[in-house]
């Protein structure tokens, strides 16, 4: 009977052994890959929130509050007047990855029906469009307030291209891909009904569906048709230029920047700050550094803590596979001894003992590789799923694409890698077989009969 | 020429107290050995260094003639002889078959028919089997191995009368019609009426017609 006949005697025979060698070595790799997953992710998703839209400031109108010579308290306010020159001249400072400016404007087409909202007619029957060069920069987005579920999102290479709530796409049947042909519109008030404020129609832009948002809140807030959640339509800037509600290269909306260093935040606005051409009186910067400093921090003292982990993992698992080895090996002495009266060398006897858990072994590693999947995924989306909006990336934000995590690409290991850690296992558990029956191993012969007789 | 030989064998435990002093004698193919002697006296440590499982403080075990530690005491237990013992050690989740193959060149289910077990015995596992039963297989994995020595210990200790006496029939048919040299360590003396040579070991010496 060779060595290999008499392992698998062995391992089909002693089930209750080889489960439990299989479950330890199973479970370890399992942890150990998650581990190291979340060592990888938490490493990438570090990197790639280093290069992604690390930090905003927004220009924006002020309000002006005053009092009235009869003591009345007037509120005025403000709209954004932002060029292009002033733009390129805030480009020029250097370390401003996008900006993104915003043009607001109403729209109507004909055989659109918007979801309606208060007082709703023929007449109000339009949306509010949101013209700027970068839909999954828009604070709704940015904020999860709303998620692309269908299509892309616009960026500054489109033209003639909106994304549209999933009500709207069902009321009119519409999905990624249609074309429609909008009108411009302006919303007024007159005898206590909302109107259009621009009834001979005289601009017209055709445009396609380019994505298909999910809005994740309610407003059940009594409001006229266009101002309704649903309605908001995205659109390429130069949607409105064509509708004559916006001028090329002028911005009354707000134009929000983006930089990829979140320390420099504070010294480019004082900076921007200091441009004479933007008039400061009706104008303000806000900064938003995105949270990244704190998801840094969270990230690295994650990172800091799977390590101790692998670390502790490492040891114990490998004390405590050397025991269960050695316990395995003690209950075998006999079999040692017989083995060895038979004239079986103790080379071979230990090829035996080899084979049998590394078979073992072969067999929990691979079914640990496909376990690996759901747990690192599982892991993946519990703990890193709060920093989708930190990851706007030059990628995601070029390509149009949604931006939310492929969170695989980032806690799943490479084959190479994970093929490193089953060998790394491997190697222990091979040194463990020698450890746990080099004792055993070292006796006599005779030493170990007279311990079975 | 005697097929194994122990000369001038001297064995110590602990370096000082001699189990085995000066020990020489011969084996010859054929015959039943038994050999007697109280218990502590070194009589399996004899049966140890004839069978390989360890070596002599000093002297030579010779196997036709040459020093078994040429070859290599692993070669020797191999090759040469096969054990019995008393308490059959036999390998746990193996069947009869299994077990006698572990040391067999040739099939190994005509030894196990011939020494009585059925083919449904032949598969079971070991430890189902009766005391009897599992020295019967102990004797087929001896048998098996086709060695020309059988160092049986104590092998009929743990048996009832009538099982202890037909084994101690087929180790007889071993050294009688199959030609083997069949030493067995005991302390029955029945068992040691049946050989053809009784040896007593007392106080480290062996002496022949004890």
């Amino acid at each position: 009977m060779n060595v290999r006949k008499r392992a698998f005697a062995y391992l089909f025979r002693k089930k209750g052994k080889t489960m439990s060698l299989f479950l330890v070595v199973f479970i370890v790799a399992v942890f150990l890959i998650s581990c190291f997953g979340v060592l990888n992710a938490s490493k990438n998703l570090g990197r790639d929130i280093r290069t992604s839209l690390g930090a905003a400031f927004y220009i924006r109108a002020n309000t002006e509050v005053s009092m009235t010579e009869n003591g009345e308290t007037e509120v005025k306010e403000n709209s954004v007047h932002i060029s292009q020159k002033e733009i390129d001249e805030i480009i020029k400072m250097g370390e401003i990855k996008y900006y993104n400016p915003i043009n607001y404007g109403f729209a109507k087409s004909d055989g659109i029906e918007f979801v309606p909202g208060d007082k709703h007619t023929g007449e109000s029957n339009m949306g509010k469009v949101t013209a700027l060069n970068f839909s999954a920069l828009a604070p709704d987005f940015t904020d999860e307030m709303a998620v692309l579920t269908q299509g892309k999102h616009i960026t500054d290479m489109d033209y003639q291209k909106i994304l549209i709530s999933e009500e709207l796409a069902s009321v009119n049947h519409l999905s990624v891909g249609d074309t429609l042909t909008l009108t411009h519109a302006r919303l007024g008030e007159a005898d206590g009904l909302y109107i259009d404020e621009i009834p001979v129609k005289t601009a017209y832009v055709q445009v396609e569906v380019s994505g298909i948002y999910k809005l994740n809140t309610e407003d059940a807030s009594m409001k006229p048709t266009a101002c309704v959640a649903q309605n908001k339509i995205y659109a390429s800037l130069d949607v409105l230029n064509e509708l004559h509600e916006s001028e090329e290269g002028i911005y009354t909306g707000e134009v929000d920047f983006y930089i990829t260093d979140p320390t420099r935040l504070e010294s480019i606005t004082h900076k921007v700050l200091l441009l004479q051409s933007i008039d400061w009186k009706t104008h303000f910067i806000r900064t938003n550094d995105l949270g990244y400093l704190k998801i840094a921090e969270q990230l690295s003292s994650l990172g800091n803590l799977v390590k101790i982990l692998l670390v502790l993992v490492s040891i114990v698992s490998t004390a405590f596979l050397i025991l269960l080895l050695t316990m395995r090996m003690r209950s075998r002495v006999q079999e040692v001894g017989i083995l060895l009266a038979v004239g079986i060398s103790k080379g071979q006897i230990m090829a035996g003992f080899l084979l049998e858990v590394l078979a073992v072994t072969v067999i929990a590693l691979s079914l640990s590789y496909i376990t690996c999947f759901g747990v690192t995924d599982f892991l993946g989306y519990s703990l890193f799923r709060e920093l989708q909006p930190n990851l706007l990336n030059e990628k995601t934000l070029s390509a149009g694409e949604d931006s939310g995590i492929q969170m695989n690409h980032y806690i799943r290991l490479n084959i190479i890698e994970t093929l490193f850690i089953y060998l790394c296992q491997i190697i222990v558990i091979t040194a463990s077989v020698f450890v746990s029956s080099g004792n055993i191993m070292r006796w006599k012969p005779s030493e170990i009969l007279s311990k079975i007789c | 020429m005697s097929i194994m030989k122990i000369c001038n064998v001297k064995y110590s435990y602990d370096g000082n107290r001699a189990i085995l002093d000066d020990i020489t004698a011969e084996f010859n193919a054929g015959k039943i050995y038994a050999i007697l002697g109280p218990s502590g006296c070194g009589k399996t440590t004899l049966l140890s260094l004839l069978g390989g499982l360890d070596s002599p403080s000093d002297g030579a075990v010779l196997f036709q003639g040459e020093d078994i530690e040429k070859k290599g005491l692993a070669w020797h237990r191999k090759n040469n002889v096969a054990f019995i013992f008393q308490n059959y050690n036999l390998i746990d989740y193996m069947t009869p078959l299994e077990n006698v193959a572990l040391t067999s060149k040739e099939p190994p289910l005509p030894v196990l028919e011939r020494l009585g077990l059925t083919r449904e015995e032949m598969k079971r596992n070991v430890l189902k089997l009766s005391g009897g039963q599992q020295q019967r297989v102990a004797i087929a994995r001896a048998l098996a191995s086709d060695a020309s020595v059988i160092l049986a210990d104590e092998p009929t200790g743990n048996l009832d009368e009538d099982t202890a006496s037909s084994i101690v029939s087929i180790l007889k048919e071993c050294a009688h019609e199959m030609n083997k040299c069949v030493i067995v360590v005991t302390h029955s003396n029945d068992i040691a009426k049946q050989a053809d040579v009784i040896m007593g070991l007392r106080k480290g010496k062996l002496n022949r017609g004890f």
